[in-house]
């Protein structure tokens, strides 16, 4: 055994963490705040890491504010056709809202809700906010990242809340939920639940920005900081709002599962799903023991209807390890997500095209150096 | 029920805010954190601050993570990040020229090949060759984790047998 090897063998063997380390870290669990709170506390790190200077500028990256309405919006930051957006518009909801008990009604709307865009998949809207509360920097709305569709628990997304150029929240924040795993979307009953917040605290706690202002006394760690703020956070009004939106399956369309031959082994296409506000792709690569997997090296994905129309950004990408499968042969799973800007929904196929790129010393990509991967084409049929 | 399955449920219940299941899922790698956090920091307070700072951020972004099965990686990412963050707060705090060349480490309790591994590696080849070998780690996945290219991930790791071999 060499000196390396032997070096190996040591640090294999049993390392325990430490009882009083491990206790630390229960003890830090234990403080941890609420879940429900956890966006807020995420500001609060960031804002303990910049500066004034910084946080002014961190405003230019949030999502640009769009000047007209809803649907020019959704266009602009969804990559939602023109047409598709007017299509799958549902321009007058009825919104309902429930008072929890025994709270005061201090404003009529926490989220004003007036239309809806949904095209089976994906249920996009606008959140308008009272200018009052944005002024008042001892009040902040506060809302759950998950909302109940039908009874399912569906994911929520919120952006837009403050614009690129000031940095100032803004009240029209736009919402997406969403629906891909519920079973039935012909109708969908939405139900959000949105709270007010009022902070007690002797210094203001928030910026103004979404961003928060208090000051850790000396001594004091990062999670017992949040938790004495939290405490004099108190919330003071909760609505539940509840409106439907017509699911409209039909738009929905939906690939078999199917194996492609490949030049070198085969590739095995779970599902693929095409709807206007995008598409979702999940497929896993199967190739000999010495091929060489898209994923083993940097690459970027290109989709491609069939006219030819491509498109490049990718709104999700990710790829599992290589693994063994029960045939002895090497394996990786691929999803990608993508939006319907470019391409045809009316397309019967779509093809994948992972292409290699050059990188630089620091593994960052140099631009123009993408070139085709030979055995990993495909097309999918729908 | 099956390891997976078992982090699966804890994930799903954790990021629903219950707290111990974020503990047991933060418990079952509690010694390999540890290991990382030795290879790159060395004593057991700067370690006892990464995990804080990394039990923290886990929590925060718990809903960020959508599969089970990328736990352990997402987990040793952060807490990686949190131990560089330590790092160059302590070289901040220290003048340059009072900073020792190997850090301020306590080997006094570890073993002989522990003591070896900290002395002799500097600590981008350590995290490396821990990752590779104590934790079962592929290249790929270990470029991924530290955000840099498989190519030299593998350079680091013939580099860090060619050091032990000619300093031990």
């Amino acid at each position: 055994m060499d000196k390396f090897e032997k070096m190996i063998k040591g640090i294999q063997e049993d390392l325990e963490m430490p009882e009083e380390i491990w206790d630390a870290c229960l003890d830090n669990i234990e403080q941890l705040p609420p879940r429900n709170s956890r966006k807020k506390n995420k500001k609060v790190l960031k804002y303990f890491v910049i500066s004034t200077a910084a946080a002014l500028a961190m405003g230019t990256a949030c999502y640009a504010m769009v000047k007209s309405g809803f649907l020019e919006r959704l266009q602009k930051e969804s990559g939602i056709s023109e047409e598709n957006a007017e299509k799958y518009a549902q321009p007058e909801i009825d919104v309902k809202i429930e008072e929890a008990a025994g709270q005061e009604k201090t404003f009529e709307n926490l989220w004003k809700v007036s239309e809806a865009w949904c095209d089976g998949s994906m249920i996009y809207f606008e959140a308008e906010i009272p200018q009052e509360i944005l002024e008042n920097d001892r009040l902040e709305i506060w809302n759950r990242d998950h909302v109940m569709v039908n009874g399912n628990a569906c994911l929520l997304n919120v952006w837009g809340k403050c614009d690129e150029v000031t940095g100032k929240m803004t009240t029209k924040w736009m919402c997406s939920i969403d629906v891909n795993g519920i079973d039935d979307r012909e109708k969908m009953d939405v139900e959000i639940l949105v709270r007010l917040m009022k902070d007690e605290n002797e210094v203001p706690a928030w910026d103004g920005r979404g961003g928060m202002t208090g000051v850790m006394e000396e001594g004091e760690d990062m999670a017992s900081y949040i938790n004495r703020v939290m405490e004099n956070i108190k919330e003071v009004q909760t609505q539940t709002l509840k409106f439907s939106v017509i699911g409209g399956e039909y738009v929905r369309r939906e690939a078999e599962p199917q194996v492609i031959k490949l030049t070198e082994g085969e590739v095995e296409v779970e599902s693929g799903v095409i709807v206007p506000s995008g598409i979702k792709l999940a497929f896993t690569y199967h190739a000999e023991e010495d091929a060489q997997l898209p994923g083993n090296i940097p690459v970027c994905w290109y989709i491609e209807d069939e006219a030819g129309n491509r498109e490049e950004r990718m709104q999700m990408q990710s790829h599992s390890d290589v693994f063994g499968d029960d045939q002895g042969r090497n394996s990786m799973r691929v999803e990608l997500e993508t939006w319907m800007e470019n391409l045809q929904i009316e397309t019967n196929t779509i093809t994948v095209i992972p292409c290699g790129f050059d990188t630089d010393e620091d593994g960052k990509r140099i631009p123009g150096t993408q070139y085709e991967l030979e055995n990993g084409r495909f097309t999918v049929e729908f | 029920m099956k390891k997976k399955n078992v982090e699966k449920t804890l994930l799903l219940r954790a990021q629903q805010g219950d707290k111990e299941s974020f503990a047991g899922l933060i418990g079952q790698y509690r010694n390999d954190l540890y290991k990382i956090g030795k290879a790159i920091l060395g004593n057991d307070e700067d370690i006892a601050d990464a995990m804080q700072e990394t039990i923290l951020k886990c929590w925060q972004k718990l809903d960020t993570l959508k599969k089970a099965e990328y736990f352990k990686t997402w987990l040793t990412r952060i807490l990686i990040n949190s131990c560089n963050e330590i790092l160059r707060q302590n070289k901040r705090m220290l003048p340059q020229e009072d900073f020792p060349a190997e850090g301020i480490r306590d080997y006094a309790y570890d073993s002989v090949e522990w003591q070896m591994f900290l002395r002799v590696l500097d600590e981008k080849y350590r995290i490396i060759v821990l990752l590779y070998y104590e934790q079962g780690y592929k290249t790929r996945e270990i470029a991924d984790i530290l955000q840099i290219t498989e190519s030299l991930v593998k350079s680091r790791l013939v580099a860090a047998r060619k050091i032990v071999e000619k300093n031990l």
